[in-house]
C-alpha cells in the first residue's frame, strides 16, 4: 500500500479495482434477490413483500410478477393467485410461465380441468421456462406412466442458471407424487447447491422421514438450525421422534 | 429494448413490445403492485370446498327459475351397482384395484371383527362401519364418480347404503339358511349362560317339533304382548326361552322351583325367572297339546305387579309350537364363553 492510496479523488473504485463497501443500492434487483432468499427460507410472506417492493421500483420486472403469483400459491391463496396472474398477463400477454402458474393455482385448488387447459396452453407457446414443465409435471402427477418424470427432465434441460432451484422444485413435485426415492435424489443435489436453504433441507428431511430413513433427523435439524423461527421442521422432528413400531411397519401411510 | 417475453429487439422508446404486446418500460404504466389477500376466516371454508372438488364433488346452486340438472340412471350405473355388491370387484374388473386396496382390507377387517363380535353393540357398530366402507368403495367406482353434484351424490350414497344394508341382511340368510340368533333374558348356571348372551339358533322345520325339556328355543311371544300390553314393559319380539313343560304335563312353581307333575326340577338347570318367583304360580296349569311351557324373563310393569294372576302367567308362558322359531345350539357372544350348548 503506497502513501496516496487512501486519498479520495472522486472515483468510485479503489486503486485495487474493488467497489467501496456500504449499503447496497435498494433497487428492484436487490429486492428480487431478497425475495428469492426468503422464498428459499420458506418465509413466503416476506418474499411476497419483497417482490412487491421490487415491483414498486420496476413494474416491468417479470420475475417479480411471477414471484408474487408463486408466493400466493405457496401461501395457499389460489383464487388470489389466479387474479394476480390475470393482472400480470395484462402486462405480459400469453406469457407461458404466467399461464403455467395459473395452471398450478388451479391444480392446487383441485380444479384439474382448468389446470390441464392452462398447462396445455402454456406448453404450446414459445420460449418455455422450467416452471412450465414443472407445473406440467405437477398437473399430470396423478396420471399413470412417466409423464411427470419426462416433464421434470425437460425442466432441468432448460434450467440454465436456475438449475439448483429447479432441482429443488422437481424434488417437491416428486414428493407430492409420493415418489420419495427420486425426490430425495433431486433434493440432495439441491441441498448441495443451496446449503443455506431451510426449505431444501426441510423437504429432504420430510422425504427421508416418509421412507423411515434415519438421515431425516439430520436434515430437519439443519433446517431448524438455518431458520429457528420456523415451526414445521420442529413439528416434523417431533413426529420422527415418535415413530413407533406400527408407524414404521405401515410406512408411508401413517 | 429486448422483450422479456419473446426476446424481440424493439425500437427504443416503445412502451410495449411490437410482437407480443408485453410491457417494456416502467414509466409507461402506473400500477398497483400489492396483490389481493385472502381473509383468514375464508381458509377453512376454501379447504372444505377444495376437498370436495378433489373428490369430484361440486356444490352448484341453480339459478333462480332454472331447474337443477339431474343425472339419469343408465345401464352403467346399474352394472356398477351390481359389480360393487362385492367390494373392489368393479375396480378389479377395470384395473383400478390398487386405488382402493386399503379400503378393501379395512372393510374385510371390520367385517370379520363384526361377525366375530356379532350380538354385542360393538359387533353392530363394526358391521355398520363395514357397510360404510363398502359404500365408500362403491362411490369411488367410475360409474358413480361421474356424478359430481353434491346433492346427487348424497342421494346416491343414501340409496347405496340402503341397498347394501339389505344385502348384508339377506346374505347370511341365503348363504347359511335357517340360521338366526337371539339374546337370553335370564341366567342358567348349569348351561354356563348369563342374561344378555347372544345364542345362535337353528330354525326348526314344521315337522321337527319334538323338543325336549331344557331345550333353549327362540320364541315369538306376541300373544302375551298384544293381549296384556299393560302387564309387561319393553318385551322383545323374539327372545330365547327355556322349555320347562311338555304337552300334557302339569306345571306349577313351589319354593322358587318348577314342579312338573310331582317332580321338582333342579333350579340350577331350570331356573325360575324373577317375575314368576315374585308372583308365584302355585296352582299351575296343564300344558295343552301343540304347546310348551317356556320360561322367559319379562319386565313386569307397576300396573302388572298388582294385576298379574295365574291366568295371565299361563297365557304368557304357554307358547304354541308354531311360535317356536328355532333351537339354540351355540353361545356366540361373549367370546370368552363361546361354545356349543349341551
Amino acid at each position: 500500500m503506497d502513501r496516496f492510496s487512501r486519498l479520495e479523488f472522486g472515483d468510485e473504485t479503489t486503486p485495487s479495482g474493488r467497489k467501496p463497501r456500504g449499503e447496497p443500492a435498494r433497487d428492484a434487483d436487490y429486492y428480487h434477490k431478497e425475495a428469492v432468499k426468503y422464498w428459499l427460507a420458506a418465509d413466503y410472506e416476506l418474499a411476497l413483500r419483497n417482490y412487491s417492493r421490487a415491483l414498486e421500483q420496476n413494474s416491468t420486472m417479470f420475475e417479480a410478477w411471477a414471484g408474487q403469483v408463486l408466493m400466493l400459491i405457496e401461501l395457499g391463496e389460489y383464487p388470489e393467485a389466479r387474479i394476480w396472474a390475470d393482472k400480470a398477463l395484462g402486462f405480459f400477454p400469453e406469457h407461458p410461465e404466467l399461464l403455467a402458474l395459473k395452471a398450478l393455482a388451479c391444480a392446487r385448488d383441485a380444479k384439474m380441468d382448468q389446470a390441464v387447459a392452462y398447462s396445455d396452453n402454456a406448453v404450446g407457446k414459445d420460449h418455455l421456462t422450467p416452471r412450465v414443465w414443472l407445473v406440467r409435471a405437477e398437473v399430470f402427477r396423478e396420471r399413470k406412466g412417466p409423464i411427470a418424470e419426462g416433464c421434470i427432465n425437460k425442466a432441468i434441460a432448460c434450467a440454465g442458471q436456475l438449475l439448483p432451484i429447479v432441482k429443488l422444485e422437481a424434488g417437491r413435485v416428486l414428493a407430492r407424487k409420493r415418489n420419495y426415492v427420486l425426490a430425495i435424489q433431486y433434493l440432495k443435489e439441491a441441498v448441495q447447491d443451496l446449503p443455506q436453504s431451510p426449505l431444501a433441507w426441510y423437504e429432504l428431511g420430510c422425504c427421508q422421514a416418509r421412507l423411515g430413513l434415519p438421515e431425516a433427523v439430520h436434515s430437519l435439524e439443519q433446517s431448524r438450525h438455518l431458520r429457528p423461527d420456523w415451526d414445521l421442521p420442529k413439528q416434523r422432528l417431533r413426529k420422527v421422534g415418535k415413530r413407533g413400531f406400527f408407524r414404521g411397519l405401515l410406512g408411508i401411510w401413517l | 429494448m429486448r422483450c422479456v417475453r419473446c426476446q424481440f429487439e424493439n425500437i427504443p422508446g416503445q412502451a410495449r413490445c411490437i410482437r407480443c404486446g408485453s410491457v417494456l418500460e416502467a414509466s409507461a404504466v402506473v400500477v398497483e403492485v400489492h396483490p389481493p389477500r385472502m381473509p383468514a376466516w375464508r381458509r377453512p371454508w376454501r379447504g372444505v370446498m377444495r376437498w370436495l372438488r378433489g373428490h369430484r364433488v361440486s356444490v352448484s346452486v341453480p339459478l333462480p327459475g332454472t331447474a337443477r340438472r339431474r343425472t339419469t340412471v343408465t345401464s352403467e350405473h346399474v352394472v356398477g351397482l351390481l359389480l360393487n355388491a362385492v367390494p373392489g370387484l368393479a375396480h378389479l374388473v377395470k384395473g383400478r384395484f390398487r386405488e382402493i386396496r386399503l379400503y378393501v382390507a379395512l372393510w374385510f377387517g371390520l367385517l370379520v371383527l363384526g361377525v366375530l363380535s356379532y350380538g354385542s353393540p360393538a359387533g353392530s357398530l363394526l358391521i355398520g362401519l363395514a357397510i360404510g366402507v363398502h359404500t365408500w368403495i362403491a362411490l369411488h367406482d367410475e360409474a358413480f364418480r361421474k356424478i359430481t353434484d353434491l346433492l346427487e351424490r348424497v342421494e346416491v350414497a343414501l340409496v347405496v347404503v340402503a341397498l347394501l344394508t339389505a344385502l348384508y341382511w339377506a346374505t347370511p340368510r341365503v348363504v347359511v339358511p335357517g340360521l338366526t340368533g337371539g339374546h337370553t333374558t335370564f341366567a342358567i348356571p348349569a348351561m354356563n349362560i348369563r342374561a344378555g348372551d347372544y345364542l345362535l339358533v337353528r330354525r326348526l322345520d314344521r315337522a321337527d317339533l319334538a323338543l325336549t325339556r331344557g331345550t333353549l328355543v327362540l320364541i315369538r311371544p306376541d300373544r302375551f304382548r298384544n293381549a296384556r300390553r299393560e302387564l309387561v314393559m319393553d318385551q322383545p319380539s323374539l327372545v330365547i326361552g327355556q322349555i320347562v313343560g311338555l304337552p300334557g304335563e302339569a306345571v306349577r312353581i313351589a319354593n322358587r322351583a318348577y314342579v312338573v307333575g310331582e317332580q321338582t326340577l333342579d333350579p340350577g338347570r331350570f331356573p325360575v325367572p324373577r317375575w314368576l318367583q315374585d308372583h308365584g304360580f302355585t296352582q299351575g296349569g296343564l300344558v295343552p297339546a301343540n304347546s310348551y311351557f317356556v320360561g322367559v324373563e319379562y319386565t313386569v310393569s307397576v300396573h302388572g305387579r298388582a294385576a298379574l294372576n295365574d291366568a295371565a302367567i299361563r297365557e304368557a308362558c304357554l307358547i304354541r309350537a308354531s311360535d317356536v322359531r328355532g333351537r339354540a345350539f351355540l353361545r356366540w357372544w361373549p367370546w370368552q364363553r363361546r361354545g356349543f350348548i349341551e
